[in-house]
């Protein structure tokens, strides 16, 4: 028998592995973005089990909003990703400082 | 019992190949293939959220992740076109702090789970109490997903629907706005130049002498 805990425990796993992923890759800006998605996943598999098990519909439409605005985030940060390596010429989140004075 | 055992079949093979596509993810060096395993750890998990009756999620989650935002990214990863040759270094260096996170989170995981189980019995109790109480009318109740999510996303949530639809309106304009490539010899109009003209600019009166006759 499947229960919430199992959900829970993926979920926390998928989370733990997202974050981990940011730690170990902070080099590339497009690892980090991937990471995040990976971490808004889990977040939103938990949303779902717990919608399914209180047979609420909110859960479900709390998943669609966050969806919506992942969605956005991707786009914007993507187009800055581009904009940052048209200038630069690399994407390397450790040269990234040139507003320190 | 049969649909339970199947429910358990298909849960634990669906999330340890999430888990490993997830695993492969953070650790390729390749940036298209870890986007590839990316797609793969989303077809996965919408195949878990069919296990949880979120029949429209699921495929929204296909259709407009696998479809849309993960090609995106393929895009940009192509079009940059990085050299990742060393992240092994990097791996090395925070691995130790990497197992610190890991370790924290286990250690939540089993707090969680020791007292997740009383918890969720004792609101399960609760919600079958419900549920019984209002046997009749769940039982009438066999809506798809869709038709729920639809009931209540244009009324109780229709201000949240319309800030999402201007969310996704000024990420539109604003990622068009930020990868446009400004060339120098496209034509436009200049508003403030045509707004802010005068008609001693454009019309020239000049005084001709008639001719005489």
């Amino acid at each position: 028998m499947i229960t919430i805990v199992h959900y829970m425990i993926l979920s926390a796993v998928l989370f733990a592995l997202g974050f981990v992923g940011i730690v170990l890759n902070r080099k590339n800006i497009i690892h980090i973005l991937m990471c995040v998605e990976l971490m808004l996943l889990a977040v939103n598999t938990n949303f779902l089990a717990f919608a399914h098990l209180y047979d609420d519909v909110a859960g479900e439409v709390f998943v669609f909003f966050v969806l919506t605005v992942a969605a956005a985030e991707a786009a914007i940060g993507l187009a800055v990703v581009v904009l940052l390596f048209r200038n630069r010429g690399s994407i390397n989140v450790d040269q990234i400082s040139h507003l320190k004075g | 019992m049969h649909s339970a055992f199947l429910e358990a079949v298909f849960f634990y093979v669906f999330s340890g190949l999430t888990v490993i596509s997830a695993l492969f993810v953070i650790l390729q060096s390749n940036a298209v293939r870890s986007v590839l395993f990316l797609i793969a750890t989303f077809l996965f998990s919408a195949v878990l959220w069919m296990l949880l009756h979120a029949e429209f999620l699921s495929l929204i989650l296909v259709l407009v992740y696998v479809g849309a935002v993960m090609t995106l990214f393929l895009f940009v990863v192509m079009m940059l076109n990085i050299d990742l040759t060393s992240v092994g270094r990097y791996v090395k260096k925070y691995l130790p702090i990497a197992l610190v996170i890991l370790a924290a989170f286990v250690g939540l995981l089993k707090l969680v789970c020791d007292n997740a189980d009383n918890i969720v019995m004792h609101n399960a109790s609760l919600a079958s109490q419900v549920s019984t109480n209002q046997n009749v009318i769940l039982e009438k109740d066999k809506t798809s997903d869709i038709e729920k999510i639809g009931m209540v996303l244009y009324t109780d949530y229709a201000f949240a629907l319309e800030l999402a639809a201007m969310i996704l309106l000024v990420a539109m304009v604003t990622s068009i706005a930020l990868a446009q490539r400004k060339t120098s010899n496209f034509k436009k109009q200049n508003i403030t130049k045509q707004i802010m003209t005068e008609s001693k600019n454009r019309v020239k009166l000049v005084s001709i002498n008639a001719e005489k006759y």
